[in-house]
């Protein structure tokens, strides 16, 4: 897998393509709070609007800042046993609004209780980021069929699965590593699945990386999604 | 009542639209996919069109390169109002010319207002 | 009545009616092709389907006696789907499908099969920059047409030199020494492989991406001149 620090300015791409993401959670809050001022209509719902695109936003620079810290190196990487389960209820628990507003069922999958040796803030800032893009990638309705996202961890093997995966993601293997190579070239990284350009994916990418981790694209229960394997820590398991 | 095919994938944009010319009177059929789009067209036959370029599939280019292939709708106005940034969007004469765009957009610099008052100069000079 | 079978590519798709569509190919043995796509429009009308744009596609059809032939079965053959996820591809493509149909006749030969077909296939890779392929791609089309500017000698019939500077004149169609020139020996270099090698070969080149970016807009100023597109 095409590791993407690898590519010459591509952090600096990594970097504008974040920025350009940052736009539109602020183009949604500029015009909200336009509407707002010039109607009285729906107030208090834009209000909540207006509230959800500004935490959308603040939640993506701090990702974004944590994936650059880390892939740099400016920030240790600190280790200590975690439970995946337990980040990916956080997860879902923060997304569950975003969720909502955006017709998505969340559901949660966790069939693994097994310690790893991890950092529960990257990690969870790495699938937020996988989540998030999932919803807004996607958020258009057509009314035929309800889009759910699972958070998914169980076991395959000495590993401990954890992954994001969606009733309406067109991700495959060759799809995924079609983008991973575009994605220092293009605006929109994977555009049969989303309008945005999908830095989210490669923040995550990034900051999984800086643990040597890799997302791939994987399958559970029938849906398409993005995991990566966490290896189980053996001293851990006799604790 | 002037009825606009609004092509915007992001639905609280596409809210936020809606709910504001539509308070304006104007008729707005909402999409966020080039191919339905088409369909829609084809329903209602807009009287103009507005089109955001980064769309999932199809690109709003693609689309505007199908669109124009209909005799029927050669002279429904198009704005192409994007995230797209300037520098990114083809300048030459001849493309503007062969898709018929009456104007580019740059979104995060247009507020709703603005937006209303072009929308209103172009259908003012329609009926001229 | 007549039944061929051939490749093409999809030149113009125009609508027809209530529910045809008239669509122009190119092909590589029976040059260009108007044909009607009956019914088409009945179905919901199609951005995909089997006449795809940037596509080569097998088509059967009725060879008849006017001008516009009956198109029986479209199958796609291969489809380019990455030009479409980036604008300035898209827009690329559909500027070399516009420039070959204005440029060719009803009977043209395979080559300009062949240079759609390999303009898709650059445009479709990413890892080919958008400047070259359009180099390559103009520079073909003067190569066809009988425009070529002199990438070989300047306008006072000397070898380009290392370390020299130049501009274009329209009338030698060549490079003139200029001490001020805006093009430098790298420029005409990158035309001169772009002239004769495919863009995939070329993808390596130290400084490629920048010369190409430089040395377009003189190409596309004289497919202006020389070619009226």
């Amino acid at each position: 897998m095409k590791d993407i620090h690898n590519t010459v300015g591509a952090d600096q791409y990594l970097l504008k393509s974040i920025a350009e993401e940052l736009r539109l959670p602020l183009v949604q809050i500029s015009r909200l709070a336009e509407l707002s001022q010039a109607s009285k209509y729906d107030f208090a719902s834009n209000i909540r609007s207006i509230e959800s695109s500004a935490d959308l936003a603040i939640q993506l620079l701090e990702s974004f800042i944590l994936g650059v810290e880390f892939s740099d190196r400016q920030r240790e990487i600190e280790l200590s046993p975690i439970t995946i389960g337990a980040v990916m209820n956080d997860v879902a628990h923060q997304l569950h609004r975003l969720a909502s507003q955006n017709d998505y069922d969340i559901e949660l999958s966790i069939k693994s209780a097994h310690p790893i040796m991890g950092n529960y803030e990257a990690i969870k800032m790495a699938y937020l980021n996988i989540a998030h893009t999932i919803i807004t990638g996607d958020n258009s309705s057509d009314g035929k069929k309800r889009k759910s996202i699972v958070f998914a961890v169980y076991n395959r093997g000495p590993k401990n699965m954890a992954g994001v995966y969606g009733n309406n993601l067109q991700i495959s293997k060759s799809s995924w590593e079609k983008s991973l190579a575009i994605f220092d070239r293009s605006r929109q990284k994977m555009p049969d699945f989303s309008s945005i350009n999908g830095s989210g994916f490669f923040v995550a990418t990034s900051i999984l990386e800086s643990m040597s981790l890799s997302l791939n694209p994987s399958k559970y229960r029938g849906h398409k999604g993005l995991a990566a394997a966490f290896p189980l820590s053996q001293q851990l398991q006799l604790i | 009542m002037t009825e606009i095919l609004f092509i915007e994938p992001d639905r609280v944009l596409a809210k936020t639209y809606h709910d504001y010319f539509t308070e304006k009177g104007f008729k707005l059929r909402f999409t966020g996919k080039a191919q339905e789009a088409i369909a829609l067209a084809d329903k209602i036959t807009p009287d103009l069109v507005i089109l955001e370029l980064q769309l999932k599939i199809h690109n709003g280019i693609d689309f505007l390169y199908e669109f124009r292939s209909y005799p029927d709708w050669q002279d429904i106005p198009v704005i192409i109002l994007t995230m797209v940034p300037p520098n990114e969007f083809p300048q030459d004469k001849e493309f503007w010319k062969s898709l018929k765009i009456h104007k580019y957009m740059y979104k995060p610099k247009i507020k709703l207002n603005s937006l209303f008052i072009e929308i209103n100069e172009l259908l003012a000079q329609k009926t001229l | 009545m007549k039944q061929l079978i051939a490749s093409a590519i999809v030149l113009k798709r125009t609508n027809y009616g209530e529910a045809d569509r008239i669509i122009q190919v190119i092909t590589p043995n029976h040059g260009k092709l108007s044909l009607m796509a009956k019914g088409v429009r009945k179905i919901k009308s199609k951005l995909a389907g089997g006449v795809e744009l940037f596509s080569i596609i097998d088509i059967t059809y009725l060879l008849g006696k006017g001008s516009i032939e009956r198109l029986i079965a479209a199958r796609l053959q291969t489809h380019y789907g990455n030009i479409i996820k980036d604008l300035n591809r898209t827009n690329a493509g559909y500027e070399f499908i516009r420039i070959v149909n204005k440029i060719t006749e009803e009977e043209v030969d395979n080559q300009w099969f062949d240079l759609l077909a390999k303009s898709f296939e650059s445009l479709d890779d990413f890892r080919i920059n958008l400047s070259l392929i359009k180099i390559w791609f103009y520079l073909s089309v003067f190569n066809l047409t009988g425009h070529s500017p002199n990438l070989l000698k300047d306008s006072l019939g000397a070898k380009y030199e290392q370390n020299s500077l130049y501009n274009f004149d329209f009338d030698s169609m060549s490079f003139a020494p200029n001490e001020r020139g805006k093009y430098s020996s790298n420029h005409i270099k990158v035309l001169k492989l772009a002239n004769q090698f495919e863009p995939i070969k070329m993808v390596n080149i130290d400084g490629i991406d920048i010369l190409s970016a430089e040395a377009l807009p003189l190409i596309q100023d004289i497919a202006k001149i020389t070619l009226d597109v």
